[in-house]
C-alpha cells in the first residue's frame, strides 16, 4: 500500500474530523446530538442558548482556530525554507515579538478599548513593522548569507521582548489590564467570533496564495544560493517575498489570537518527516495539520478544566513538544516520502 | 562559440582582485584552471557563470554577451557546480537531479523532464541511487549526483569548481573520463582542479593562474610542464618527480 | 523583623504600603494623630483604586514608591500586607525595619480585626471601636430584598472573583450573592469560558466603573464584547455601576460598596 496515500488520507481525515469534534465538545453540555434534535424539530428547553453556544461561540471559534493554525504552520514552512533550516520558525525573525510589543503598548495606553478592531490592527501592524525592519537591515548590507537575517532577528526579539516586559511591569498594579495582557501573550481563542473570522480570512488567503507560488523556488534553494541563482531563482527577491508572506500570515494569526508560538516550528517539522521536503506538498499538509492541531488543542483547552478555560497557546506548547519528543525517538519509522 | 571571457577585472572586498583575465573555450573543449590557493580560480569560475558581474570586461556565452542575455536564457545555457554542497533537507537523489532542470519545468515536472533526468543519472551510473536520500550517500556518489544535476539541464557550458575535491583517485579518473566524453559530444567544460597530473592528461586547454592574474595559458600539455608547475606553485623542481 | 502585636504602642513614623492600611488610617486619624503617618502607598492617589484619592491630593505625606524611599524616611513601623509583592516582603523580613503584616482575604471579620489593630497602632483605640460599631450598624440596616439577586462582576477577560472573595462578601452583605461562587472550588479567581458564562443564570452585572470612563462607554464595550453580548442580562441592560475603588477595596470602603450595591438593585427592581 502506498505509504504516501495512507499518510495523506490520515492527515485529511483528521483535518475534517476535527471540526465536528470541536463543535461537539465544550465546557457546556451542548453537542451534536442537540444539533440533530434541533434539525428534526424536537425543541429542547435551552434552544436559544444551544444555538448561541454552537453557532455563535463554538463555530466561529473553530474556524478562527483552523485559519490561525493553518497560517502559522504555513509561515513556519516558509521560515524553514527561507533559512534552509528545519529549526527555523517565524518568531526567529522577530515577527511575533513585534505583534506582542504592539499589543502591550495598546493595553498600556488604553487605546485598545476604543474599538474592538484597534487591538488586532495594532498587533498586525506590529508584525509588519518588525518584519520591515528586518527587510531594511537585510537590504542595506549586501546579503552574503542568511546569518545577517538571523542575527537581526535575535536583536529584534531581544529589543521587543524587553519593551514588552517593561510594559508588563508598568501594568503590574492594574488588576484588569495586567491579566488581560498576560492572557493575550499566551495566545487564546476565547471570545473569537464572526467578526474576527471576517478580518482573518482575507489575509490568510493572500498569504497562502503567495506561499504556494514561491514554494517551488524554495526547493531550489536546497542546492545553495549560488546554484539557485544560476538556475534563474532570484534569491534576494525570493527572500523578500518570503519575509513579507510570513509577516502577513503571522500578523493575521497574532492579531486575532495573540502570541501563539510553537505551531510554526513543530507542525512543518513533523509534516516534513511524514511527507518529505517538497515545499508545495509540505505547505498543503502543514496547513491541514496546523489547523487540526489548534482545533484539537482548543477542544482540550475548553474541556479539561471545565468550566474554566485555559489559554490554548500554553496547551499547544505542551502538547506540541511532547509529541515532538515522541516523534524524534520514533523517527526511523516515519522516514520521508 | 563556447565561452569567452574578455578583459575581466574585478575587485573583491578582501583586497584581492582579478586582473586582465582573457579566456577562450570552444565547443567540445575542456579547459582546466590550475593555480595555488587564493589565485582566484573560484572567483573566475563565478564570473564565467554570471554569478559575479565584473567591474570591467564581460563574458560571452555561445557568442552572446551575457549582460544582454536574459537570466532565463542564461540559466538554460550554463550549469554551475560549487566546490561543496550540503543539502539540508531529505530530498532524494532523483529530486536533486530534477531540480537541475528547474529553468525548464519551474516545479511542474513533465515526462520529458523525467526522461532527461533519467538519462543523466544513467550517464553518471547512479540510476540505482534514485530513491536514496541525498544525505545517506557517500561523498563520491554525492558528487556524481551533483554532476548529474548539472547534466540534466542539457547545458552548452558546464562550469565546475573543484569537481574532484574529496574524490579518491579512481573516482576522479572515472569522472574525468566521463567529462571528456561529454566534451566529445560538443559541450564546453571549464573546471578548476588541484591535481595537475589529471589536468594535463584530460584537459585540452589549460589556464594557469596566480595572484588573480593569468600566469600562463595555452594547450594543456605545453602549459603543464615540470618547470612551469614548479614556478607556478613556488616549489622546488627537484621535489617533483 | 516582624513585630508581635503589643499593647502599649507609640509609633510616630508610620509608613503604609497598602491601600487597605492607607484608607483605614486616614479614617481613624484626626489632625494630631495624622502627624504619625510618614507616607502612604503608591496607589493612594490613583482614582481608579483608592477611595481616598481626592482627599489625599493635598496632603503632606508623600506616596512611597520604592523600598529605598521608605528606608530613607526612617520609619519606626511599616505596614505591609500579605498581598504586597513577595520581593518587598522578603526585603522587609531581612532588614531591621520593624513591620507588621496585615492579612485580608476579603471577609468582614478580617476587616474588623485590621481596623482594631490599626487603632491600637496609632493609639486611637476608642476611635477604632467606634468605627467598627458604625460599620456593623450600617451593614445591619441593609434592607432585605424581595428576592436575592444573582450577581456577577464584569471582567473583559472572563476572569472572575470566586468564593469568599471580597466581591462575594460584599454581595452577601448586600443580601444578594455572587453567582460565580458555585464555579470556584478554592476561593480564588476563576477564568470561565464564554459558553459557561452563557449558561449561568445572571440577574445583574456589576460593573466597576473607573473615573475616566462613562456608563455609556462601558455599556457599549460590554454590548460589543463577543463573550458578553449574547447574555440575556446584557440584552436587557441589567447593569449595576459601582465605583471601581469601592468594589475592589479591602478597607471600610467595602461597606460603602455594600450600601451602593443594595441601593442600586433596589432602584432597578420593580417595586
Amino acid at each position: 500500500m502506498n505509504s504516501y496515500l495512507v499518510k495523506a488520507f490520515c492527515s485529511v481525515l483528521l483535518f475534517f474530523l476535527s471540526f465536528p469534534l470541536a463543535l461537539h465538545f465544550g465546557s457546556t453540555d451542548f453537542g451534536l446530538n442537540d444539533l440533530v434534535n434541533w434539525f428534526y424539530s424536537e425543541p429542547t428547553m435551552d434552544e436559544t442558548v444551544m444555538q448561541t453556544v454552537l453557532f455563535n461561540i463554538r463555530l466561529p471559534r473553530i474556524l478562527v482556530g483552523s485559519l490561525v493554525g493553518g497560517s502559522l504552520a504555513a509561515a513556519g514552512v516558509l521560515s524553514q525554507g527561507l533559512f534552509q533550516n528545519p529549526l527555523a520558525s517565524p518568531s526567529v525573525i522577530g515577527t511575533t515579538a513585534g505583534g506582542s510589543v504592539a499589543a502591550a503598548l495598546m493595553f498600556f495606553t488604553g487605546v485598545g478599548g476604543f474599538h474592538w478592531l484597534s487591538l488586532p490592527l495594532a498587533a498586525f501592524t506590529g508584525c509588519v513593522v518588525s518584519t520591515s525592519i528586518i527587510l531594511l537591515l537585510a537590504s542595506t548590507k549586501k546579503m552574503h548569507s542568511v546569518e545577517t537575517l538571523l542575527l537581526a532577528g535575535f536583536a529584534l526579539n531581544a529589543l521587543f521582548g524587553a519593551v514588552t516586559s517593561f510594559v508588563l511591569t508598568l501594568l503590574l498594579s492594574d488588576f484588569q489590564k495586567f491579566p488581560a495582557l498576560m492572557f493575550w501573550m499566551m495566545g487564546g481563542l476565547d471570545a473569537k467570533g464572526w467578526w474576527h473570522l471576517n478580518i482573518l480570512w482575507p489575509s490568510v488567503l493572500l498569504g497562502v496564495v503567495l506561499a504556494w507560488r514561491i514554494s517551488p523556488k524554495l526547493d531550489v534553494l536546497a542546492l545553495g544560493t549560488d546554484v539557485a541563482s544560476t538556475l534563474n531563482v532570484k534569491v534576494n527577491s525570493l527572500r523578500v517575498i518570503s519575509i513579507i508572506t510570513i509577516a502577513i500570515l503571522v500578523g493575521a494569526a497574532v492579531s486575532v489570537a495573540g502570541a501563539i508560538s510553537f505551531v510554526g516550528l513543530v507542525v512543518p517539522h513533523i509534516t516534513r518527516i511524514q511527507f518529505g521536503p517538497h515545499h508545495r506538498r509540505l505547505l498543503f499538509y502543514s496547513f491541514l495539520n496546523g489547523s487540526t492541531l489548534v482545533i484539537l488543542s482548543d477542544v482540550l483547552a475548553r474541556t479539561l478544566w471545565s468550566p474554566q478555560e485555559v489559554q490554548v497557546g500554553i496547551l499547544i506548547s505542551i502538547l506540541g513538544s511532547v509529541f515532538f519528543f515522541w516523534l524524534l525517538f520514533n523517527r526511523h519509522k516515519f522516514s520521508g516520502s | 562559440m563556447g565561452i569567452k571571457i574578455h578583459s575581466v577585472n574585478h575587485r573583491l572586498s578582501k583586497g584581492f582582485s582579478l586582473t586582465g583575465i582573457n579566456l577562450d573555450i570552444d565547443d567540445g573543449e575542456m579547459s582546466v584552471i590550475v593555480g595555488p590557493n587564493g589565485a582566484g580560480k573560484s572567483t573566475l569560475l563565478k564570473v564565467a557563470a554570471g554569478l559575479i558581474k565584473p567591474d570591467t570586461g564581460f563574458v560571452e556565452v555561445s557568442g552572446r554577451d551575457i549582460r544582454e542575455v536574459s537570466s532565463e536564457s542564461m540559466s538554460k545555457l550554463i550549469s554551475y557546480l560549487p566546490p561543496s554542497s550540503s543539502v539540508m533537507f531529505d530530498y532524494t537523489c532523483e529530486d536533486i537531479v530534477t531540480l537541475g532542470r528547474y529553468p525548464y519545468h519551474k516545479g511542474l515536472v513533465s515526462a520529458l523532464d523525467r526522461k532527461v533526468v533519467n538519462d543523466s543519472m544513467e550517464t553518471m551510473k547512479i540510476r540505482h541511487l534514485a530513491g536514496e536520500i541525498i544525505d545517506h550517500v557517500s561523498t563520491g556518489e554525492l558528487k556524481k549526483v551533483m554532476i548529474a544535476r548539472c547534466l540534466a539541464l542539457q547545458p552548452k557550458v558546464m562550469i565546475l569548481d573543484e569537481p574532484c575535491a574529496s574524490l579518491d583517485l579512481s573516482a576522479s579518473v572515472s569522472l574525468m573520463n566521463l567529462l571528456k566524453l561529454l566534451c566529445g559530444n560538443g559541450m564546453s567544460i571549464v573546471l578548476s582542479i588541484h591535481d595537475v597530473h589529471l589536468a594535463s592528461k584530460y584537459g585540452d586547454k589549460c589556464f594557469a593562474m596566480k595572484n588573480g592574474r593569468e600566469y600562463m595559458a595555452g594547450d594543456a600539455s605545453s602549459v603543464l610542464t615540470k618547470n612551469n608547475i614548479a614556478s607556478l606553485f613556488d616549489i622546488n623542481e627537484y621535489e617533483l618527480t | 523583623m516582624a513585630i508581635e502585636p503589643s499593647y502599649a504602642s507609640s509609633y510616630n513614623r508610620i509608613a503604609s504600603l497598602t491601600l487597605l492600611t492607607d484608607e483605614v488610617l486616614w479614617e481613624l486619624t484626626n489632625k494630631k494623630s495624622s502627624q504619625k503617618i510618614l507616607s502612604l502607598s503608591s496607589l493612594v492617589r490613583n482614582r481608579s483604586y483608592s477611595c481616598i484619592a481626592d482627599k489625599v491630593a493635598n496632603v503632606k505625606s508623600p506616596p512611597s514608591y520604592s523600598v529605598e524611599q521608605i528606608v530613607s524616611m526612617k520609619p519606626d513601623l511599616v505596614l505591609a500586607a500579605n498581598f504586597n509583592r513577595p520581593s518587598l516582603l522578603k526585603f522587609l523580613k531581612q532588614s531591621s525595619i520593624p513591620f507588621e503584616l496585615f492579612k485580608s482575604s476579603g471577609s468582614f471579620s478580617d476587616l474588623w480585626r485590621n481596623i482594631s489593630r490599626l487603632g491600637e497602632i496609632i493609639d486611637e483605640k476608642k476611635q477604632a471601636i467606634k468605627m467598627i460599631a458604625g460599620l456593623k450598624r450600617r451593614i445591619s440596616v441593609i434592607k432585605n430584598p424581595k428576592q436575592p439577586q444573582k450577581l456577577v462582576s464584569y471582567s473583559s477577560e472572563l476572569f472572575f472573583p470566586g468564593k469568599n472573595s471580597s466581591f462575594s462578601q460584599i454581595a452577601k452583605a448586600a443580601k444578594h450573592r455572587n453567582v460565580i461562587d458555585e464555579y470556584s472550588k478554592d476561593g480564588s479567581w476563576v477564568r470561565l469560558s464564554s459558553e459557561s458564562l452563557l449558561t449561568i443564570p445572571i440577574d445583574f452585572i456589576v460593573v466597576g466603573i473607573r473615573p475616566n470612563a462613562t456608563k455609556k462607554q462601558m455599556i457599549a464595550e460590554i454590548s460589543g464584547h463577543e463573550s458578553w453580548k449574547n447574555l440575556p442580562a446584557v440584552r436587557d441592560k441589567k447593569f449595576l455601576f459601582i465605583s471601581n475603588a469601592y468594589l475592589l477595596s479591602l478597607s471600610h470602603c467595602m461597606v460603602d460598596a455594600v450600601e451602593l450595591l443594595s441601593r442600586e438593585v433596589y432602584e432597578q427592581l420593580p417595586r
